[in-house]
């Protein structure tokens, strides 16, 4: 063992090599092995290097070796000592590495099955457990016994124990094929969908909520959900299964179901602040990191590899060069959460939504049906507007001309340019723009900016409907990249301050010296600023100056003129219940004051309000209002947490992964390590990653299944098959289950079938210290290896033995919390109740990053955005006092006590009752004694309380 | 794989392959440090919201002189304004000299106690990732924080408190919330514990209240009867042991919980040091005392919160203000923790870190009274205290700005591999296998700084 040589380390020293070899690991193997041979060196053995030892110590005291940083003096000293006593190599290095020719990079192949040795086990995963089990001089446990045996499988397809009446079935079941039958009735029970979705969910970091700080709430995550539970339930074939979660956007079928499953690709944590960051660099780090994470799920789900640790260099310790991650990487490059579409109102954050779930024929259907609706919407709009703007006065010659103007007469249309809006939330009363309903204040947006601004003037009528208090920017000229750090200006109503220019961050803004707005109620007020190419602000009010023209410190990052641009600045209007806006115009140019003067002369184009009146052609109207009703109460398609596709530039490798440090721009493609072909888009290179064109996919899948049935996989690492993860115990048992799985049509349930209709499945757990003492682990099998549930179980199987189990399947998540938020944060806090969504199976639990139940936390459930491929099993104080304490397993306890107290009657058959339901079996007479002395002290819950706290009802043997 | 990880690993996995031993019980069997270390516990103080270097630890005479003046630098917000002088006096104090600033005159007089870092830097300017990044190493969530690491690599001291102990803000928890004391992938044993400040300190440790102590005694004992009998049943699976055992350090939790978290046997001249009396003084104070209390009884890691989400340093607007307020309630209790450590003993084995996401930039946000300043990860100080360290000492030095670091920079994996080295384990030897690499807190970086210490 290297335990003992590590403690008997001292005398060892003797030997510089031993020294030596450490540093020449840590630093030099990597680029320097027998697979590398960085410029011809491989410092492994003696044998390989000798030629160049001289030259190894020059180059290090230079500071050239090794590449990324020079060695500390102590490691130089030791390998001039090590050098010095003429270089031994006592032992070679091994290669750390993986090659080519690693295990899981290898064809598939099928090897015919030992034959049985004996009269135990025929089937093939007996035959190759058997061999392996008897080249290790081990022999393989006796069944267990049914009763043992119908928890086991229970609990391992549903998560849920039996009913007593279900074990006494099976217990007296005198059939042959008594077990087969009843391996065959779990996997076709609707549990059994629930459990298995619950792993799957595991490995692909399913989260209900974006994580990061806001934690903001993912609602619509759900439908990912269900599909994993019918895809299991239904046998769906795991490589359309697994193609879906890649391109069910693209893959033929499209179903609701392929197009909720991309939301696999859109699960990671994702910083959202981070993405809105004023400093380029910031948003590019932040969303290389997202993507690092994805194309680190794509790759370890379906290939068990490792891709992502190959972003910064080659990866090192399998043949994954860095290109390959970035190959993999640009068939998602350019994925991202769907997220609500607000970017029309300028919020430059992302807040987590939903996509329409419809099917393209379902998409054009309703494109079909709704497209002449809005072009009719559109055209009577037009026509109603083009009433109202012949009644208004045609403007004056000679009059500045805008870029963009609206009159919000009867739309917000912007009769100069393109930058339209619609009236959500508000509506057009009497020539003005002001909130609909009841509300205080609403902000509207156009589309985008047609040309490039520079030098301007914003030009704004604005009706005072009652004396003006609340500060509020009724005109904002506004880019959008550059998100928070974004140029503004326009026009803001300051409460006392009055009127002034507004601007982000405020470095553009300055409080006007100018009596107050006295306008009276009813009236309107003209405000106009002018913006020199210089940087000097006038601000007018009525056609005069308000206050001082003022010229920004231009060493302020917002200080000098600002410039607009076409697809990227919008407007927004904010109008509240004292000021309304009746007309904005944008003019390219700063109009010197006496311009001005003569706009404010002129007065609005707006028609006055008797001549509107008198302008309605009040049957266009009805038809527009009817049309909008009609679109208003076509139903809007239901939503799902999934992938957006947006448009993205090329893929670069980056230097050291480094997004400062962009190099050669790169297709997509599959790794070349497994074959995987070139210049594909993300459908070929899901289609090529689910298939049996690569070796890993099917073998990936088998050990999963493999790792859930007995607790770990014949590959002990089910999401690395690389070299770090290890060898597998039975490679020739993995290779035959991933060729039969294919075989079979990718049918995950005949894959159980063949695991658990063996002998191997079927032994008992007993503890036998003759073979613990060379395999402690049970990794070759000679046991059943006994489990503790894992946190959902548990929690299921007390809502199930109390008998107040809701079975109620799919659908939203129900979410046992108080919420609330701090500023754009988002709070869980945990809340119980016996209201039957409450009792639900946990798998509806929402899974939130904060919102975890302490006991499930206790339990080991994970992190829900972390991939979890294994879960930890712990057994530590706070587990217990949760079980002890915890309010639901108090309620439990309850329930569980009513439900004994109904079913039974009398003390003898309700501890009978309790054992049966808890650990499916009846009590000793001594156990039946302890019991109704507890109950008759203390009541039944306090026995129930006991059940549930026990080893017995926790672990699984 | 290595000794070293084969052992820690066993111990995870305790011999059964299906669970760990109770952690508490690391404390007679546990893991050992790799080398004789300086100190065997930490506690680290994490001002959130980003308390500036430029106002507390970092004298810039040139910011001073060239207050107002232009200064060309990205920030966070994109409103970066022109320098700004720190309102605030500096001067030299004690025998060191260290400079600090008038904000804090409590520490301040400590300063012969303290080891300033005055050229740390960090990776995000965004709150959460960048707390994560001090506490586990990594700007994205689920990797171990430094107090799961230092459990996984130390054990617990005494078995009946949990060993890695948060004392959150009565404010709230800090941006991320319980992400920034996660196990991450190390096993769930070792994740922090958060004791509140109101009802029970530890969630459910205390039996429901309809339920009376002799039934909850006579539950315990039918339970402990049928799982001992399940045990012997079944001996060999050594999980099963652990559960029972787990069951009696949570019994053995439920009265020295209470009695750890109970502050009333302090005396008045104690509890008048950190600030009980005063209304602003008195959460932190009660969080720096506790702190003191659970490091005297043997817990490993504790990390004080001043400031969460809500109510933190992250003075964008209102520097003066911002940083007046919290560090009136900061200043007082923290300088009395120090001061009470060196006074029982304790300072020379214990690692003191007082440490922020981020600093703040030398330019302002925003103009005039309410002028603040942005998040600044590219340079900061974080101070220490115990540990071996050389005392009144100032490492590293940032720029006339107080932008970037001058000399000797510091990156957060550095410290983290130096406060490791500190507890007497190297950064490049605790190590965990997680999906396809061997991971560290370090990842594949970090120097010990050798120099800090004595």
């Amino acid at each position: 063992m290297r335990f003992v040589a590590m403690l008997a380390a001292a005398p060892l020293l003797a030997d510089p090599w031993v020294e030596a070899r450490a540093i020449v690991e840590k630093r030099c193997i990597g680029c320097h092995g027998p697979k590398t041979k960085s410029g011809g060196l491989d410092l492994s053995s003696r044998e390989t290097a000798a030629s160049r030892i001289g030259l190894i110590m020059a180059r290090v005291d230079k500071g050239q070796m090794p590449p990324t940083a020079p060695m500390p003096p102590a490691e130089r000293a030791v390998l001039r000592a090590w050098i010095g006593a003429g270089a031994p190599w006592s032992a070679p290095i091994e290669e750390k590495r993986a090659g080519p020719d690693w295990w899981s990079l290898r064809p598939v192949r099928e090897t015919a099955p030992p034959s049985a040795p004996g009269d135990w086990g025929q089937s093939t995963v007996d035959r190759w457990i058997h061999a392996k089990l008897r080249d290790n001089e081990l022999e393989p446990s006796p069944r267990a016994d049914r009763r043992t045996l119908i928890r086991r499988v229970t609990f391992d397809l549903t998560g849920l124990p039996p009913t007593p009446a279900e074990i006494d079935a099976f217990v007296n079941d005198p059939a042959p094929d008594a077990w087969e039958r009843l391996v065959r009735r779990l996997l076709a029970s609707p549990r059994y969908g629930e459990r298995w979705a619950r792993h799957w969910l595991d490995v692909v970091r399913y989260a209900e909520s974006e994580g990061f700080e806001r934690d903001l709430m993912r609602e619509h995550a759900w439908r990912y959900r269900d599909f994993t539970i019918r895809a299991f339930n239904e046998d769906k074939p795991y490589d359309r299964f697994a193609r879906e979660q890649m391109a069910g956007d693209l893959i033929e079928p499209v179903t609701h179901d392929s197009i909720a499953a991309t939301a696999f690709l859109a699960f990671g944590p994702l910083d959202a602040v981070g993405l809105s960051s004023a400093v380029p660099q910031e948003r590019d780090l932040v969303r290389e990191d997202y993507l690092e994470e994805l194309t680190g799920v794509v790759s370890q789900t379906f290939l068990g590899l490792t891709a992502n640790c190959a972003r910064c260099h080659d990866h090192k310790f399998d043949p994954i060069p860095q290109r390959d991650y970035y190959r993999l990487k640009a068939a998602f490059s350019n994925v991202w959460p769907s997220t609500r579409d607000d970017s029309k109102g300028g919020l430059d954050e992302l807040f987590p939504h939903g996509k329409p779930l419809l099917t393209p024929a379902e998409r054009d259907a309703r494109e079909s049906r709704l497209a002449p609706l809005r072009t009719r919407i559109e055209t009577l709009a037009a026509a109603i507007g083009k009433a109202y703007r012949d009644a208004s006065p045609a403007d004056r010659a000679g009059l500045p001309q805008p870029v963009a103007r609206w009159r919000f007469d009867t739309d917000a249309r912007d009769e100069s340019g393109a930058m339209h809006a619609e009236a959500n939330g508000a509506e057009f009363h009497e020539g003005a723009l002001r909130p609909a309903g009841k509300r205080d204040s609403v902000t509207i947006s156009t589309a985008h900016l047609g040309r490039t601004v520079g030098a301007k003037t914003i030009e704004a009528w604005i009706r005072v409907a009652a004396k003006p208090a609340k500060a509020v920017t009724l005109v904002e000229l506004r880019n959008l990249s550059g998100y928070r750090g974004a140029s503004s200006d326009g026009v803001q109503f300051a409460g006392k301050k009055g009127w002034q220019n507004t601007s982000v961050g405020g470095f553009r803004t300055k409080a006007m010296e100018a009596p107050a707005e006295d306008t009276p109620v009813g009236g309107r007020v003209h405000i106009a600023i002018a913006y020199e190419p210089g940087g000097e602000i006038r601000i007018y009010r009525n056609g005069g100056l308000h206050g001082a023209a003022y010229v920004p410190d231009p060493a302020t990052p917002a200080g000098r003129l600002q410039t607009y641009h076409p697809g990227d600045a919008i407007a927004r209007f904010t109008v509240n219940n004292e000021l309304w806006l009746e007309e904005v115009r944008i003019h390219a140019e700063a109009l010197p004051a006496a311009r001005i003067a003569a706009l404010f002369e002129a007065g609005p184009a707006n028609a006055p309000a008797e001549a509107l009146r008198a302008a309605r052609v009040e049957s266009l109207e009805a038809e527009l209002k009817s049309a909008r009703e009609q679109l208003a109460a076509e139903p809007a398609p239901p939503l799902a947490f999934a992938a957006d596709f947006r448009t993205m530039g090329p893929t670069h490798i980056l230097t050291r992964g480094d997004v400062t440090r962009k190099g050669e721009a790169v297709t997509p493609a599959g790794l070349s390590c497994l074959n995987g072909p070139a210049a594909m888009d993300r459908r070929a290179v899901a289609e090529w990653i689910a298939s049996d064109r690569n070796p890993a996919f099917a073998r990936v899948m088998v050990n999963r299944v493999w790792h859930y049935h007995f607790g770990s996989g014949l590959a002990a690492n089910p999401n690395d098959f690389g070299f770090n993860g290890g060898k597998p115990s039975h490679p020739e048992l993995l290779d035959w289950l991933a060729a039969s799985f294919v075989r079979g049509g990718w049918s995950v349930k005949k894959l159980h079938e063949r695991i658990l209709l063996t002998e191997t499945y079927r032994q008992s757990s007993a503890f036998r210290p003759d073979a613990a003492a060379k395999d402690s682990d049970s990794r070759l099998l000679w046991r059943y290896p006994p489990r503790r549930l894992e946190g959902e179980p548990a929690r299921d199987s007390m809502l199930a033995v109390s008998g107040v189990l809701n079975e109620k399947m799919h659908g939203p998540s129900f979410r046992p919390f108080k919420l609330s938020k701090t500023g754009s944060y988002q709070n869980y806090a945990q809340i119980d109740s016996d209201d039957p969504e409450f009792q639900r199976r946990t798998i509806y639990r929402m899974s939130v990053n904060t919102g975890a139940h302490p006991m499930l936390e206790a339990l080991d459930c994970p992190l829900p955005s972390v991939k979890t491929p294994k879960r930890a099993v712990t057994t530590t104080p706070l587990q217990a006092l949760s079980m002890m304490n915890n309010e639901f397993v108090r309620r439990m306890s309850k329930a569980f006590a009513a439900r004994l107290e109904r079913e039974a009657a009398g003390a003898d058959a309700r501890v009978e009752l309790g054992f049966r339901l808890a650990f499916g079996r009846p009590p000793s007479p001594a156990e039946a004694d302890w019991s109704r002395d507890l109950a008759a002290r203390h009541g039944w819950d306090a026995f129930c309380w006991g059940l549930f706290n026990a080893s017995e009802f926790l672990y699984v043997l | 794989m290595s000794s070293e990880i084969s052992r820690r690993r066993w111990l995870l996995d305790a011999g059964a392959g299906f669970g760990w031993l109770a952690f508490a019980s690391l404390a007679n069997a546990g893991p050992k440090p790799h080398f004789a270390p300086r100190a065997k516990r930490v506690v680290q103080i994490f001002c959130t919201g980003g308390m500036s270097h430029l106002d507390t630890f970092d004298y810039k005479p040139e910011l001073a002189r060239r207050d107002g003046k232009p200064f060309d630098m990205p920030t966070f917000f994109g409103q970066g304004g022109n320098l700004m002088a720190c309102p605030w006096e500096f001067s030299r104090r004690g025998q060191s000299g260290l400079w600090v600033s008038g904000l804090l005159p409590h520490l301040a007089a400590h300063a012969d106690k303290l080891t300033l870092v005055r050229s740390v830097f960090a990776k995000s300017a965004n709150h959460m990732p960048a707390i994560a990044q001090m506490n586990t190493g990594f700007i994205l969530t689920g990797f171990p924080s430094f107090g799961a690491w230092v459990m996984y690599g130390l054990g617990a001291e005494n078995e009946n408190l949990p060993a890695y102990v948060v004392l959150q803000d009565p404010s709230g928890p800090p941006w991320g919330g319980t992400v920034q004391w996660t196990n991450g992938f190390l096993p769930a044993a070792v994740q922090g514990t958060t004791f509140r400040t109101a009802g029970d300190p530890v969630p459910d440790l205390s039996r429901p209240k309809d339920i009376g102590a002799e039934a909850r005694a006579d539950s315990l004992s039918w339970l402990d009867r049928m799982n001992r009998r399940h045990a012997e049943m079944h001996s060999g699976d050594s999980t099963l042991d652990a559960r029972i055992r787990g069951y009696e350090l949570a019994a053995r939790m439920q009265m020295s919980v209470p009695e750890v978290a109970s502050l009333d046997s302090e005396s008045e001249a104690t509890r008048r040091l950190y600030g009980f009396d005063r209304k602003e003084t008195e959460p932190h104070a009660r969080n720096c005392l506790l702190a003191r209390r659970l490091l005297e009884r043997g817990v490993r890691f504790v990390q004080v919160y001043h400031g969460g989400s809500g109510n933190s340093w992250d003075a964008h607007g209102n520097l003066r203000s911002n940083h007046e307020k919290m560090s009136r309630s900061y200043d007082q209790p923290t300088a009395a923790l120090v001061q009470d450590l060196a006074a029982r003993g304790l300072l020379d084995d214990t690692l003191v870190m007082g440490v922020s996401e981020f600093g703040r930039t030398p330019v302002s946000q925003g103009t005039g009274e309410s002028a603040g300043r942005d998040h600044h990860p590219d340079c900061f100080t974080v101070w220490m205290a115990g540990a071996g360290l050389k005392p009144g000492f100032a490492y590293g030095s940032s720029d006339d700005f107080g932008r970037k670091p001058a000399e000797n920079p510091v990156a957060v994996h550095d410290l983290h591999a130096t406060a490791l080295h500190a507890l007497g384990l190297d950064h490049e030897r605790l190590t965990f296998y997680h999906n396809g690499a061997r991971r560290r807190l370090t990842d594949v970086h970090g120097h010990v700084v050798e120099s800090l210490f004595a």
